[in-house]
C-alpha cells in the first residue's frame, strides 16, 4: 500500500500524542509502528497518594507550611533549594537527591526574576500538589535526612480561619514534625493589616488546636518574613508586636514549645535567621525541649523571650 | 551515553572509534572490527577532516557494539546506544521512555555522563525568556511556568535518578566533562566539577558506589580557531584530550575502561 506523506500526516495528527508515536519506517512502503512508552515519577510535587507511599517507605521528617497568601511560603522554599543548587550544601548539610525537582523549579522560577526587588513568587494554589521532597546528608556524621517540605496553598488556611471543616484541606499536620507558620511582618506598617493579620493567626492557630490536630511531638515556629521591608521606624513596633503575638499564642498553645525567626524576601541567606530556622528543621530529637532550644549558641532575642515566658 | 544535546556524546565516538583503529593501546584494543561500521566511518571522516560531527536526532540514534580486548587477554562486548540528546530532553518533559530504551537502561552496567565544560547560571533571572523584567510586582503578567526551561543540570540529575530507579545493577558512572581543551591544563576533573557544579557532584557522590570523572576533549580544540593547527597533527588521534586526575593523554578509552572494569 503506498500512502502519500499528506496522507501519513493525516494519520499521524489525528493520533493522540499521549497514546502512541508514529514514523514512516521505509520510503516506498510505510509501515505504521507503535513505540510503546513505560511512565516514569512526574517530578512534581507530591500528590496524597504519592506523598503516603514514599512515607511508608521512608522515615521522614515533615515540616508543614502555613500562612495566608502571598506570605512567602513557596518564596522560603526557593530560598533554601536556591542555596543546594548554588553550593550543593546549605548548613553542613549536602544535597543527596529529590524526586519533587520539577515542584521546586516551579516555586523557584518567578523568585529568581526579582533578586533585591519584592519576590513575587507565584502563590500556590488549592489545586497544586504541596509535598515537596529533599533527602540530605550530614556532612559530618553521614547521617541521612529526608525532608517532606508541605507547601500547602495560603488559600487553604484562609478558608480556615472562616471554616474548620476545611482542616481535611491540610490534614498532613496530623503527621508533622514541624509547623511553621509564615507572617508577612511588613504589613505592620499598615495599620489596618497589622491588626487583621495577627487576628487571622490566632484564629487558624485556635481552630488547629480545637480540632487537637497538633500531634504530641510538633513544634511550632513563626517565620517572620520580609524583614528587610521593615523601615526603621517600624523596627522596635515589629519586635514589640511579635513579642505581644508569642504572649498570645501562649494562651491558646499552651504545651508545644514555639520559637519565632525574622528572614529576609530576598534570597540572602546569611541575612537573617534562615540558616538557624534550617537547622532547626533539622535538629533529631522529635520531643519538647525547651533546654536545647534556648541554648543554642546562636541564640536571638526571640528565643530568649520564650525562654523568658517558659519559666514564668 | 547520557547527555543533552551538544554535550559531545557523537563527537567522543568518532573519535573513540579512531582511536580504536589507530592506537598502540594494549589494555583496551578493537578485537575485531564490527561488521556494520557505515555509522562509525561516516562520523570519523568528519572528525578526522576537523569537521563537525552531524548530531545524533532521534531518527538516526545508533547502538554500537564493539567487540573489545582488554589487557590481551578477555573480550567483551560494549554496547554503546548513541541516544539523541533530544530524545532524553522529550523524558524529562514527557515523564516516559521509549520501552526498548527502558530496556537499555534497566541493564546497563555503566552510565557515560556528558556535562559540559560551559559554566550555566542555573539562578539566571532571565532563563524564561518572555518574561517582563521592568516588573516588579506584576502576578497578573507572570508567565506561566515553562518546564522545557529547567536548567540542563537539573534535568540531567532529574535523568540519572530515572535511570538509577529502573536499572538492575549497581550501575557505575564515568562523567565526562565536555570540551576539557577550554580548562585550564592542570585542573583535576574532580576539583573542576566539585567547584563548578556542586549540587550535581553531591548528587553524585552521595548516590552512587562507583563514579569517576574525566575531562575529555575529543576534538582537541576550536574548530572555529583552531582547525589548522589541529590538522597539521600527524596521526589525528594525538589531538585528543583526556584529563584524569592530574593527568592527561589521549586515551580516550579511559572512561569506558574505568566502567568495564
Amino acid at each position: 500500500m503506498i500512502m502519500s506523506n499528506e496522507l501519513i500526516e493525516k494519520v499521524i495528527n489525528s493520533l493522540s500524542e499521549e497514546k502512541s508515536e508514529l514514523f514512516v519506517q521505509e520510503q516506498d512502503a510505510p509501515t505504521l509502528i507503535e513505540k510503546k512508552y513505560v511512565e516514569v515519577y512526574n517530578g512534581d510535587a507530591f500528590s496524597n497518594q504519592e506523598i503516603n507511599t514514599y512515607l511508608a517507605e521512608n522515615f521522614c521528617d515533615v515540616i508543614v507550611l502555613g500562612g495566608l497568601p502571598y506570605n512567602g511560603k513557596s518564596t522560603l522554599i526557593s530560598c533554601i533549594y536556591d542555596k543546594f543548587l548554588q553550593d550543593g550544601e546549605f548548613q553542613q548539610y549536602e544535597f543527596v537527591n529529590t524526586k519533587t525537582i520539577i515542584g521546586f523549579e516551579k516555586r523557584s522560577y518567578l523568585a529568581r526574576l526579582s533578586a533585591g526587588q519584592q519576590p513575587n513568587t507565584k502563590r500556590t494554589f488549592r489545586t497544586d500538589n504541596p509535598f515537596l521532597n529533599l533527602t540530605l546528608k550530614q556532612s559530618k556524621t553521614n547521617s541521612i535526612k529526608r525532608l517532606i517540605l508541605v507547601d500547602t496553598s495560603g488559600e487553604v488556611f484562609d478558608d480556615f480561619k472562616k471554616n474548620s471543616s476545611t482542616i481535611d484541606n491540610f490534614k498532613a499536620i496530623s503527621r508533622a514534625n514541624h509547623f511553621s507558620y509564615i507572617f508577612d511582618i511588613s504589613l505592620i506598617q499598615d495599620l489596618k493589616q497589622k491588626h487583621s493579620a495577627k487576628s487571622s493567626l490566632k484564629t487558624i492557630f485556635r481552630g488547629i488546636e480545637d480540632l487537637k490536630m497538633f500531634p504530641p511531638n510538633i513544634k511550632i515556629e513563626l517565620i517572620f518574613t520580609k524583614w528587610d521591608k521593615i523601615s526603621d521606624e517600624y523596627k522596635s513596633e515589629a519586635d514589640n508586636y511579635i513579642k505581644s503575638i508569642l504572649e498570645e499564642l501562649k494562651l491558646i498553645i499552651t504545651k508545644i514549645p514555639i520559637t519565632a525567626y525574622k528572614i529576609s524576601s530576598i534570597s540572602d541567606l546569611q541575612k537573617f535567621e534562615l540558616p538557624e530556622l534550617f537547622e532547626y528543621w533539622l535538629q533529631s530529637d522529635t520531643v519538647h525541649d525547651y533546654d536545647k532550644i534556648i541554648t543554642k549558641e546562636n541564640i536571638n532575642w526571640i528565643n530568649d523571650y520564650i525562654k523568658y515566658l517558659d519559666h514564668e | 551515553m547520557l547527555g543533552f544535546p551538544s554535550t559531545g556524546k557523537t563527537t567522543y565516538i568518532a573519535a573513540l572509534w579512531q582511536y580504536l583503529k589507530d592506537s598502540n593501546n594494549q589494555n583496551f584494543r578493537l578485537n575485531v572490527m564490527p561488521e556494520y561500521r557505515d555509522y562509525l566511518e561516516s562520523n570519523s571522516e568528519y572528525w578526522i577532516s576537523c569537521e563537525n560531527v552531524p548530531r545524533t536526532t532521534p531518527e538516526n540514534s545508533e547502538k554500537i557494539t564493539l567487540s573489545i580486548e582488554i589487557n590481551q587477554s578477555e573480550v567483551f562486548d560494549v554496547t554503546i546506544p548513541d541516544v539523541a540528546g533530544e530524545s532524553y530532553k522529550q523524558i524529562f518533559l514527557q515523564r516516559r521512555i521509549e520501552e526498548n530504551l527502558y530496556s537499555e537502561f534497566s541493564s546497563a552496567n555503566g552510565l557515560l555522563v556528558f556535562i559540559s565544560s560551559e559554566t550555566e547560571d542555573i539562578l539566571s533571572h532571565n532563563r524564561h525568556n518572555n518574561i517582563d523584567n521592568t516588573s516588579t510586582n506584576n502576578l497578573t503578567n507572570s508567565p506561566s511556568f515553562e518546564v522545557e526551561k529547567t536548567p540542563t543540570i537539573l534535568k540531567l540529575i532529574d535523568l540519572i535518578q530515572i535511570i538509577k530507579s529502573i536499572n538492575n545493577n549497581d550501575i557505575s558512572l564515568s562523567i565526562i566533562i565536555s570540551a576539557w581543551d577550554v580548562i585550564e591544563e592542570k585542573t583535576i576533573p574532580e576539583v573542576w566539577i566539585k567547584t563548578n557544579k556542586p549540587f550535581i557532584y553531591n548528587f553524585i557522590k552521595n548516590n552512587f558506589k562507583k563514579y569517576r570523572f574525566f575531562g575529555v576533549s575529543a576534538q582537541g580544540g576550536d574548530y572555529a580557531t583552531n582547525k589548522d593547527e589541529l590538522l597539521k597533527e600527524n596521526n589525528p588521534i594525538n589531538r585528543i584530550k583526556v584529563g584524569y586526575e592530574s593527568s592527561i593523554s589521549n586515551d580516550i578509552t579511559l572512561p569506558l575502561q574505568y566502567l568495564i572494569q
